[in-house]
């Protein structure tokens, strides 16, 4: 709030355009309680942590999904809407593109998929390979 | 198809396009509250090479997408639902990739208005706004949001790996 300096002049008052921003305030407080810069706040949670939540993901939507009414379509017992119509799209893209192998290389379509799904995955792990050299370059210099 | 239900179609898909946007945006805020340092680094990474940052996210895209098609198309309980744990992953980097690009749109955009030290809050809401309207633009717009999504998604991954360098 506004203070007076000499009695009559207000020091610290904002006008309504100079206010800073409520972002800005709260990056202000958290910058001054030491609370910010290289806390464990703002790094990801450890990798034994998130293999663990994805591991227990799969487990419980597993658990679920076998609980559900057997009458209806495994993807229908557990997630309408949204991602109901995601598992669809992935049906249908994952048949798609086997149908695609199917006709480049006759009845070898799911095999030629899963051969170009691990080349990706280790472009992936190249990419992530390098990376690492990289910030190991980047540490050491 | 009349005219009434032509129109009923538009504001379906005018209100889930708003929908989506909204909830993005929420969560996206709701990531620079949790964890502003770590936002700023997925930008600087971003900024440093976005060349690199892209491809790396075009690959990861792909591998995930890929792989989420191979488990769904296995039969069983666990297939499947493996299939959509790669899609959540995918959404959750999608996202947080997203805000850092957003934020670095909106800061590019602002001091072209004379702002430069505008708030991170306010340079994601105005990129992210910037980067969903231009996706209305038929075939270039959406092409210009994914070369956003990927470039965000390759900052993310950099940026975790130096993470876990450290």
């Amino acid at each position: 709030m506004a203070q007076s300096n000499d009695g009559n002049q207000p020091e610290n008052t904002l006008s309504a355009g100079d206010e800073p921003a409520l972002a800005d305030r709260v990056l202000g407080e958290l910058k001054l309680s030491g609370d910010m810069y290289g806390s464990k706040r703002d790094r990801l949670p450890p990798a034994w942590q998130i293999i663990g939540a994805i591991a227990l993901l799969i487990a419980l939507s597993s658990v679920v999904i076998s609980a559900g009414n057997p009458g209806a379509d495994w993807h229908e017992r557990f997630l309408p809407g949204f991602m109901d119509g995601v598992l669809v799209f992935l049906g249908d893209l994952g048949g798609g593109l086997r149908q695609f192998w199917d006709t480049a290389f006759p009845g070898k379509g799911s095999h030629v998929m899963i051969g170009v799904t691990i080349g990706v995955t280790i472009t992936n792990l190249g990419l992530l390979g390098m990376s690492i050299r990289r910030h190991r370059q980047r540490s050491s210099t | 198809m009349s005219g009434f239900e032509d129109v009923g179609l538009w504001l379906v898909r005018a209100l889930s396009f708003l929908g989506v946007y909204v909830s993005s945006l929420a969560f996206m805020t709701l990531i620079s509250a949790a964890a502003p340092f770590f936002l700023t680094r997925i930008i600087a990474e971003a900024r440093s090479s976005m060349k690199r940052c892209f491809v790396w996210g075009v690959v990861f895209v792909l591998n995930l997408v890929l792989v989420a098609a191979v488990c769904a198309q296995a039969g069983g309980v666990v297939g499947p639902v493996c299939s959509i744990a790669a899609i959540v992953i995918l959404l959750l980097v999608a996202l947080q990739g997203m805000a850092a690009i957003g934020c670095e749109i909106g800061r590019r955009v602002l001091m072209m208005h004379d702002k430069p030290s505008a708030s991170l809050l306010t340079q994601l809401y105005v990129g992210t706004t910037i980067l969903f309207l231009t996706a209305v633009i038929p075939i270039l717009g959406w092409l210009i949001l994914v070369s956003a999504l990927f470039t965000g998604i390759g900052a993310f991954l950099e940026s975790a790996v130096s993470d876990y360098r450290k």
